[in-house]
């Protein structure tokens, strides 16, 4: 057990750096691209912005200039997956929510989402104010905090003391556990790979997995799914007016 | 022989004169006749007469008359005169029918015409005889004789043929058709019956002087007259194979009459009779093709031919919210007609109106040409550098197969503030403008260094977050267990000692008060001052050695106990003290025994 934790430690200890050569030549890349891209030479930008990609390192700025790439060329439903990758690391980028508004109202399909409860809205919205990393931090922090005022608790015997320890430490239990709600939230959302957007000029959405079922309605491509469920070939989608059916596997791309 | 014909002329004469008398009598241009077919009825006096009244013709319908006519003849001063009444009259009924007389009175009598006998036959199918058709077919015999060989003179002698300059053309190129007639026969009155429709053309007639006047020209090495009836300019609209129908015109023909019998003034006249007759152009086939792909500019709106552009502008430099007048002028051969106006990119703060389109466009024999011209008035609003952008025309040249550019010049104006402050500051007051979108685009890339990650690597939910959470909490838990140990070695003691205080400063004060029961006053204080040290000692921890009034107080202050009790506990100790050196008889010992007995209690609430 010891040793595991030794080796694990060891590994975290030296990657920043190993990947300290290899990222400041992807650094490289990236500027590269970001010039390629001012000179409007998008298919020679998007190609190099790829290339990143493939080594996978990723970063907000990444994603957002390979969907601003994929826009240009006039490549909608791409750029649109890339704005969402974009969305998952910061989702309230000025820019970004533009960006993808404007590739959204030239895709075909209009799908008004279901308004969500409010509070579930703030939750989110609360979550998605920090990178999962940074609520790590303050988890981490509030945690450090309350184990100091429970020391200082047990230790102080000045009762004025004591009770100063007793709420710090209550306070710090608090935003621990907030931290940590929060973190677990903003975590899933980050890991969640069961968006997808539609590559497919027209997709027919089928009520079973079988090709032979009913056809339910149509998609085009650049809409925006969730995957629910999936068998071999076939996953079960939903979308956000809460329509659901069946469609192929090489139909989409997970965000 | 002239001598002959004059003594013919005068025998003549002399049997006109013996034969003067007065004769009335019914002529008739025809003793048979169709049915629906005219009729002329004339009766002739050969004086004068008044008084004329005319028959009813039976079966017939007249449509004109009586229409008088006089003539006056002077032959070796002897003048004659004749008057002739004359009916033009339709055939209704067919039969046998006879024309009655009229009567008229000449020089006191009364005078009737004689009856003639008309047959009227059934009508044919076709009242007219029409060449090319198959009509003719129904025809009697002798119908048939007569007209057949009418109609093949006609048809040599009389022919529309249509002349097209191009048979291959490019769509919006224009063609030119003429119609012309070759003709050998007298043609006494002619009309188009149907004009073809050009689909798939764009049509425009072209009106010249020589329209319609005869030149003398060979045709198959036989001399014709030709008269060109229609010239047209044509742009084709679609591709393919496209068709011109032919032209259709109606002529009456003046033909010498062979087959009708000669009358003595047929000789006087000759024999005519008009024929009506139809013509028809040949078709024509034109192959329009379209145009070339390669090539073609993006601002192609589709002008063929071959063109020049220009643009004037009337000043270059003017205050703000005045107007100028920008022209562009499109002039050439060809498709003119569909230029559209083109768009220009104005300065967008420039208030830019409807162009005023005029066109001067001429068609003639050598086809479409002329100008258009576009105008626009611009009003610049705000003071500043602009320029009126180049403009430029594609049009595809006919002569060389291919698209041709063309630009105008760009034109800087210079706009200064506006001179006429005052409806300047009303202006400026008035109007705030909103800032004006020109077009919607998506914002530029991140170029600022931002550090790539490990894909799908969180802090949250990693070992080194467990690693942290457990560490700290671990921390804490040895903490506590170091501390409770510790404190367990060291003040444990103590810690018992203080618990335990209470109960044996009782034990002491239990003591004391045996002691005031026997009456022992001192030993009673006694006591009672070493109870309570002892209580103080055990509860706040002092060692014996250090006991004193002051290490109490601080003792006390240490666990913030309330003044007013370490008041109370300085003034029970120094009672006892004062007590036990120099016994006051004043004090009530009784009192002072449930005072300290109350202290120790206080105390034992407060700490």
């Amino acid at each position: 057990m010891l040793k595991k934790l030794y080796n694990i430690f060891l590994v975290l200890a030296l990657l920043p750096l190993a990947s300290l050569g290899q990222g400041e030549y992807y650094n490289n890349l990236m500027e590269k691209a970001n010039d390629l891209y001012s000179q409007s030479l998008y298919d020679s930008a998007i190609t190099v912005y790829s290339e990143i990609e493939g080594s996978g390192l990723e970063s907000f700025n990444l994603y957002y200039n390979k969907g601003n790439c994929a826009f240009k060329l006039n490549d909608l439903h791409t750029a649109i997956l890339y704005y969402e990758k974009a969305s998952k690391l910061k989702p309230n980028d000025k820019d970004l929510i533009h960006n993808l508004s404007l590739a959204n109202a030239q895709i075909v399909d209009k799908i008004e989402p279901l308004p969500p409860f409010f509070i579930s809205k703030w939750i989110v919205e609360s979550a998605e104010l920090l990178h999962s990393n940074y609520w790590a931090i303050l988890n981490l922090i509030f945690f450090i905090i309350f184990c100091l005022s429970a020391g200082f608790y047990y230790k102080v015997s000045k009762p004025s003391l004591k009770v100063m320890g007793f709420y710090a430490g209550l306070i710090s239990l608090f935003l621990f556990f907030t931290t940590l709600y929060f973190g677990v939230k903003k975590y899933n959302l980050e890991t969640n790979n069961s968006n997808a957007i539609v590559f497919e000029p027209s997709l027919t959405v089928k009520s079973e997995p079988s090709e032979n079922s009913t056809e339910l309605f149509l998609l085009h491509e650049g809409t925006k799914i969730s995957i629910l469920d999936s068998t071999d070939a076939w996953h079960k989608i939903s979308l956000p007016d809460g329509k659901i059916g069946w469609i192929k596997s090489e139909t989409f791309r997970i965000i | 022989m002239v001598k002959i014909k004059h003594i013919l002329l005068f025998v003549f004469l002399i049997f006109a004169f013996a034969a003067k008398s007065q004769k009335f009598e019914t002529q008739l241009s025809s003793n048979q006749i169709q049915v629906g077919q005219r009729l002329k009825v004339s009766y002739v006096l050969n004086s004068k007469g008044t008084n004329f009244r005319g028959p009813k013709f039976y079966g017939f319908q007249v449509l004109s008359g009586p229409n008088q006519s006089t003539s006056m003849q002077i032959v070796n001063g002897n003048m004659s005169s004749s008057i002739t009444y004359s009916y033009i009259l339709q055939a209704v009924k067919e039969g046998t029918h006879t024309i009655k007389g009229a009567k008229i009175e000449a020089e006191g009598k009364a005078l009737t015409s004689n009856d003639v006998n008309i047959r009227v036959i059934k009508a044919q199918n076709s009242t007219q005889p029409q060449a090319n058709t198959q009509q003719n077919n129904n025809q009697n015999q002798q119908q048939q004789q007569q007209a057949q060989p009418t109609n093949d003179k006609i048809t040599d002698n009389l022919f529309i043929k249509v002349y097209a300059n191009k048979t291959k053309a490019f769509v919006g190129e224009e063609i030119i058709v003429t119609y012309k007639v070759y003709t050998r026969v007298n043609i006494v009155n002619n009309g188009i019956n149907k004009l073809p429709d050009f689909t798939g053309f764009w049509a425009q007639d072209i009106e010249s002087a020589a329209q319609g006047r005869l030149e003398q020209t060979t045709y198959n090495g036989v001399a014709f007259n030709v008269a060109t009836i229609k010239q047209t300019a044509l742009i084709p609209q679609k591709t393919g194979k496209l068709e011109i129908d032919p032209l259709i015109m109606d002529v009456v023909v003046r033909l010498r009459d062979n087959n009708r019998p000669r009358s003595i003034f047929d000789q006087f006249f000759g024999g005519f009779k008009d024929v009506n007759y139809q013509i028809k152009s040949n078709k024509i086939t034109i192959e329009v093709s379209p145009l070339p792909s390669t090539g073609k500019p993006k601002d192609f709106t589709g002008a063929v031919g071959k063109f020049s552009i220009s643009s004037i502008i009337d000043k270059d430099s003017l205050e703000a919210n005045d107007a100028i007048n920008f022209k562009v002028t499109y002039s050439g051969n060809g498709n003119i007609k569909f230029v559209q106006a083109p768009k220009i990119n104005f300065p967008p703060d420039f208030e830019v109106y409807d162009p005023k389109a005029s066109e001067k466009v001429s068609v003639n024999a050598s086809g479409i040409s002329g100008t258009k011209t576009f105008e626009y008035l611009i009003i610049p609003r705000h003071e500043g550098k602009f320029v009126i952008p180049e403009l430029s025309f594609s049009y595809f040249d006919v002569t060389s197969k291919s698209y041709k550019n063309l630009k105008t010049k760009p034109f800087p104006i210079q706009v200064g503030k506006s001179n006429n402050t005052e409806t300047a500051t009303a202006y400026r007051s008035v109007k705030k403008e909103e800032i004006k979108l020109l077009g919607k685009d998506i914002r530029f890339i991140k170029t600022n260094q931002q550090e790539l990650k490990e894909r799908n690597v969180s802090l949250f939910n990693s070992p080194i977050h467990y690693f942290g959470l457990g560490l700290s909490s671990l921390a804490l838990i040895t903490f506590m267990f170091f501390a409770k140990t510790k404190q367990r070695s060291k003040s444990d003691l103590l810690d018992a000692k203080s618990k335990k205080a209470a109960k044996l400063a009782s034990k002491k004060l239990k003591d004391a008060q045996n002691e005031l029961k026997s009456g022992n006053k001192e030993a009673f204080y006694e006591k009672l001052l070493t109870g309570l040290y002892n209580y103080f000692s055990d509860k706040l921890s002092i060692p014996v050695a250090d006991l004193s009034k002051e290490s109490i107080e601080t003792g006390l202050q240490k666990f913030d106990t309330p003044a007013d009790l370490i008041e109370e506990t300085k003034e029970v100790i120094s009672i006892c003290e004062i007590a036990r050196f120099a016994p006051v008889t004043s004090l009530n010992e009784e009192e002072t025994f449930t005072k300290a007995n109350n202290l120790i209690q206080n105390v034992e609430k407060a700490i």
